[in-house]
């Protein structure tokens, strides 16, 4: 924390001698002078903190800093926080100087100012100017700033100065409908969204940036033993576990779609490859014969038990809940994962058979490596076979107690890609910055395209059928997908990958509790129905006893006997 | 203490510090018991690499010229007489054996190399 | 630990140039030249070294820790100059002290103000206004005022004078004179290594020609020249970057190799310039 405020002071010193740049805000003055609007005036000088606040660069650039840097003790991560936050403080401090002008100006054109409607359009500039520097800065942190600086800063004027006189001559503001209505009567909410939204694009922008600076570290873990377990991969295992009986909560609920949606695009395929990474060694390991039966054991003896004992008293459960009358009936519920799983276990061990020749796992030098050009390529490629698959298999339609086959082509691929990990060892080699990359495309394809997928147009065009939302909602799904397991994987493996007592306790019920929990949380339900709260605390409660109950639920299976050799 | 290092002289550096030293020694300019400047500093002033002058005194510290205390310095140790001894007597040797050879270019007899010899002698008053 | 620093087997990869298998170590105490001709892989290997640019493979120990988990720790122990500097130009001489003293907790201003005062830098003299040997000095001030263990000069003496480049080793030698610290020297003008100097290490072409101290590389070769008859096959397969002309011929000879060699032929200590040109004209790598 000390060296991030100490890398401030150092931009500071490096960008001191452009301070007079900071003139250049009486263009502001002079606007709002002109025109007699203060606003405007304010929201010109927003906009220049940007080029105030790149001049580090170009210090930077004249300088040979990076020079400086090299030598200094301090970590990347530290200068380029150091380095948003300086940002931020230009802006912050343009907005002030922004403040008092437009008053000024307001005073001496006698016009009052709405002070809420001036801290909305203050917002408005502070989301446009850390908007610009979220978008350029990374630019400027990748490429040299006279290289870029023209091309990478001009969209942005023009585009300023273009909506600017767009809003100025049609008064397009009072025409856009209920949204719009909405919004200027609540202004307080546009300022506070303004400035977390400019806030959160600074983060995102910082975090790109770090991965983009530490480029392509061949990471290894501290201590690089063959035999070394990975327990950040139990460690997400068990989390992955949680989110399933959390999801499940939830669907009883009927809340928190959101939620549910985002959760759906990912987690059982980060099961799938963590599965698919484990299957080869167990496989050498074990011989195909005793892989078999083990298979066996492990996945079809409690989908049985599921199947046939538990499913019944869930939907017992349900029934009470729902009131409905229909008769016994049983159904695969969470354990079609242990069906699937089976199967393509079962394909690999054929593969494996029928291949003879055993592959031997390649050399670190000659292992492939993961780069960012293929990764983007694979997420194109799963975006085309999603659409496809939803032509015929919409999302969310169940077929055969399959909930979810319509992501059926990423289970497959990501089994497949567990078993590469493997081999070429990308679970403890992928960089870092691969894994912050993967976080920052996540989150802005979530904000980009996923609304357009889902609220543009009817509303459920994007489960499939072939319709264009459905082509973006693939491509969402297929980038949120890999994106956030790239990022839970290097997320895991750099602060959660002790073997603690607790996380190992998690991690050894936690298929226990993926089998058992759906009775469990049925009946938690139940008890629960007499209460009267608000739906999401009535949630949170569930959540809260429900999880620990469901731990507690699998620690007492596993102590009667045998069960503990299967699961 | 007089060390000069020839730079072109093709003898290495090591061994021209050690015979200097070993000379200063023989001819008592350096007496038992006189701190030797430390291998750095040595190394500093004459603008050597520290490894050279480590070598040199390591030589001379296992022929018996100087001891390197740790923390403390390179003394001069008393010298040797026996060791002394063998080199002075080498020397001496040294000097007849370039005399006889001349004496046998010059084709000069034995009593004429002798009589040279006691010449020299009574003139330097050898006891 | 004994080493203030230990490179084993390290690599990198560009397009057009390859780093292979860079391995030598400098004990503490000691001075290192780190000699190759331009382009041979020298700036590559230091900033691997301080971590600017990622390695593709091998390992990095600085006082006996990993030079990229331990990075900041190291840093507060290493300075570093480099032929070019590396301060803002509008900077005062007193406005380097102050931007940098923060990041070093064994800094000293006191250490400072005696440096610039004795290398006769003014601090109210802006960094463009200085001459390219005061600049040097400057850098060399800052380095020297955290009490840096592990020096490391990339071409410091290159632009300089006779003069300049003189008074810079006397400075290193006596910051060097309390056996705690350890300098790494990399240049291509080598007769500023031929002195003061222990260890050498020479590279060429991205490999490793040789490590090891000094004496034994100036020891371990000779030049030999002889006229063109004495060159015999055998002989030609030895020597290494063989000049000949109507006169004879001229080459690098491993030490152990001269014995055999014809009575006739001169045999003479070679210089690290000699060494240097030599292999790069067409080395075999050795040792």
């Amino acid at each position: 924390m000390n060296n991030i405020l100490k890398s401030i002071k150092l931009d500071h010193d490096i960008t001191k001698s452009r301070y007079t740049m900071f003139i250049i805000d009486i263009i502001g003055v002079f606007f709002a002078v002109i025109t007699k609007i203060p606003i405007y005036g304010a929201l010109i000088i927003m906009v220049i903190s940007t080029p105030l606040a790149g001049q580090y660069f170009s210090v930077y650039e004249k300088n040979n800093l990076e020079k400086l840097y090299g030598i200094l003790p301090l970590r990347k991560f530290e200068v380029v926080t150091g380095r948003y936050l300086y940002a931020l403080c230009i802006i912050v401090i343009n907005g002030i100087i922004a403040a008092i002008v437009a008053y000024s100006v307001s005073i001496f054109t006698n016009k009052a100012m709405n002070s809420l409607e001036f801290l909305t359009y203050l917002s408005v500039g502070f989301l446009y100017a850390c908007l610009m520097v979220a978008v350029i800065f990374p630019l400027y942190f990748k490429f040299s700033f006279s290289k870029v600086y023209v091309f990478s800063n001009l969209p942005f004027y023009l585009t300023f100065v273009i909506l600017f006189v767009l809003t100025r001559k049609t008064n397009v503001l009072q025409q856009t409908g209920p949204v719009a209505q909405y919004l200027s009567s609540n202004l307080g909410m546009i300022a506070a969204i303004g400035f977390g939204l400019g806030l959160i694009l600074l983060a995102l922008s910082c975090l790109l940036s770090c991965a983009l600076i530490e480029g392509n570290r061949a990471v290894s873990l501290p201590a690089e033993e063959p035999g070394k377990r990975l327990y950040f991969a139990d460690n997400l295992r068990t989390w992955i576990v949680i989110l399933v009986v959390l999801q499940h909560i939830a669907a009883l609920y009927n809340t928190l779609y959101l939620f549910m949606m985002l959760n759906q695009a990912y987690f059982m395929g980060l099961l799938f490859l963590l599965s698919g990474y484990f299957s080869p060694a167990s496989f050498e390991r074990k011989g195909p014969g005793t892989f078999l039966k083990e298979r066996l054991l492990r996945l079809g003896i409690p989908t049985l038990v599921y199947v046939f004992i538990l499913s019944p008293i869930a939907a017992w459960g349900n029934h009470q809940i729902t009131h409905s009358t229909a008769g016994i009936n049983f159904s695969l519920g969470p354990m079609w994962f242990a069906v699937m799983l089976l199967v393509f276990d079962l394909g690999y061990m054929a593969w494996r058979t029928i291949v003879k020749n055993r592959p031997e796992r390649p050399a670190a030098a000659n292992r492939p490596k993961l780069t960012f050009p293929k990764v983007a390529l694979f997420m194109l490629a799963l975006a085309a076979a999603g659409y496809l698959m939803r032509l015929v298999i919409p999302y969310g339609i169940t077929v055969l107690d399959f909930p979810s086959l319509g992501y059926f082509p990423q289970y497959l691929s990501f089994f497949l890609i567990g078993i590469f990990a493997f081999r070429c060892e990308w679970l403890r080699t992928i960089p870092g910055s691969l894994g912050k990359l993967g976080f920052v495309l996540a989150v802005l394809a979530t904000v980009i395209l996923f609304p357009v997928a889902v609220f543009i147009g009817s509303g459920s065009a994007f489960i499939g059928h072939g319709s264009w939302q459905s082509a973006v909602f693939a491509l969402w799904d297929s980038i949120f997908a890999v994106g956030m397991s790239l990022a839970l994987i290097t997320f895991f493996r750099r602060f959660l990958d002790g073997g603690k007592k607790l996380g190992r306790f998690l991690s050894q019920h936690s298929f226990t509790v993926y089998i058992i929990h759906v009775p469990v949380i049925v009946f938690l339900i139940l008890a629960l129905l007499g209460l009267q709260m608000q739906l999401l605390l009535k949630f949170c409660l569930a959540a809260v006893i429900g999880l620990p109950l469901c731990f507690g639920v699998a620690w007492l299976i596993r102590k009667i006997p045998y069960v503990e050799k299967i699961i | 203490m007089r060390i000069i290092i020839a730079n072109t002289s093709g003898k290495p550096i090591y061994e021209q510090i050690e015979d200097q030293i070993k000379e200063a020694i023989l001819s008592d300019e350096l007496r038992d018991g006189d701190l030797l400047p430390s291998i750095r500093q040595l190394a500093n002033e004459l603008r050597i690499s520290v490894i050279t002058t480590t070598r040199a005194y390591t030589g001379l510290e296992q022929d018996g010229f100087i001891s390197i205390v740790q923390g403390k310095g390179c003394y001069v140790l008393p010298k040797n007489t026996e060791f002394v001894r063998e080199q002075l007597l080498r020397k001496v040797e040294e000097g007849f054996s370039t005399a006889v050879s001349a004496g046998k270019t010059a084709k000069l007899s034995r009593e004429d190399l002798k009589k040279i010899f006691d010449l020299l002698l009574e003139e330097s008053k050898y006891e | 630990m004994n080493n203030a620093l230990e490179v084993t087997g390290l690599g990198k990869e560009y397009g057009d140039f390859t780093l292979k298998d860079v391995a030598f170590s400098l004990p503490k105490g000691y001075i290192m030249g780190f000699v190759g001709q331009n382009g041979a892989g020298k700036t590559t290997t230091i900033r691997l070294i301080l971590n600017m640019i990622n390695r593709d493979g091998g390992e990095i120990k600085i006082f006996g820790l990993d030079n990229v988990q331990d990075e900041q720790k190291i840093k507060q122990d290493i300075a570093v100059v480099f032929d070019d500097i590396y301060f803002v130009d509008s900077w005062k001489v007193r406005e380097v002290e102050r931007a940098l003293k923060g990041f070093y907790s064994n800094w000293s201003s006191k250490l400072f103000n005696e440096y610039a005062s004795s290398f006769h830098l003014s601090l109210d003299k802006k960094v463009k206004e200085l001459s390219r040997g005061m600049k040097m000095k400057l850098m060399l001030a800052v380095a020297m005022s955290h009490e840096a263990k592990l020096l490391i000069l990339d071409e410091p003496t290159s632009g300089l004078d006779p003069v300049a480049r003189d008074e810079l080793l006397e400075i290193l030698g006596k910051y060097i004179a309390d056996g705690q610290k350890s300098i790494l020297f990399s240049t291509h003008i080598t007769s500023d290594l031929e002195k003061i100097a222990d260890y050498i290490t020479l590279i060429d072409h991205g490999s490793i020609f040789y490590s090891g101290t000094k004496d034994d590389l100036l020891e371990g070769f000779r030049i030999v020249r002889g006229g063109p008859h004495d060159l015999t096959d055998q002989l030609k397969e030895k020597i290494i970057g063989l000049t000949t002309n109507i006169a004879g011929f001229a080459g690098l000879l491993p030490t152990s190799e001269v014995k055999h060699l014809a009575p006739e032929i001169v045999t003479e200590t070679p210089s690290i310039d000699e060494i240097l040109v030599s292999i790069s004209k067409g080395g075999r790598s050795r040792e």
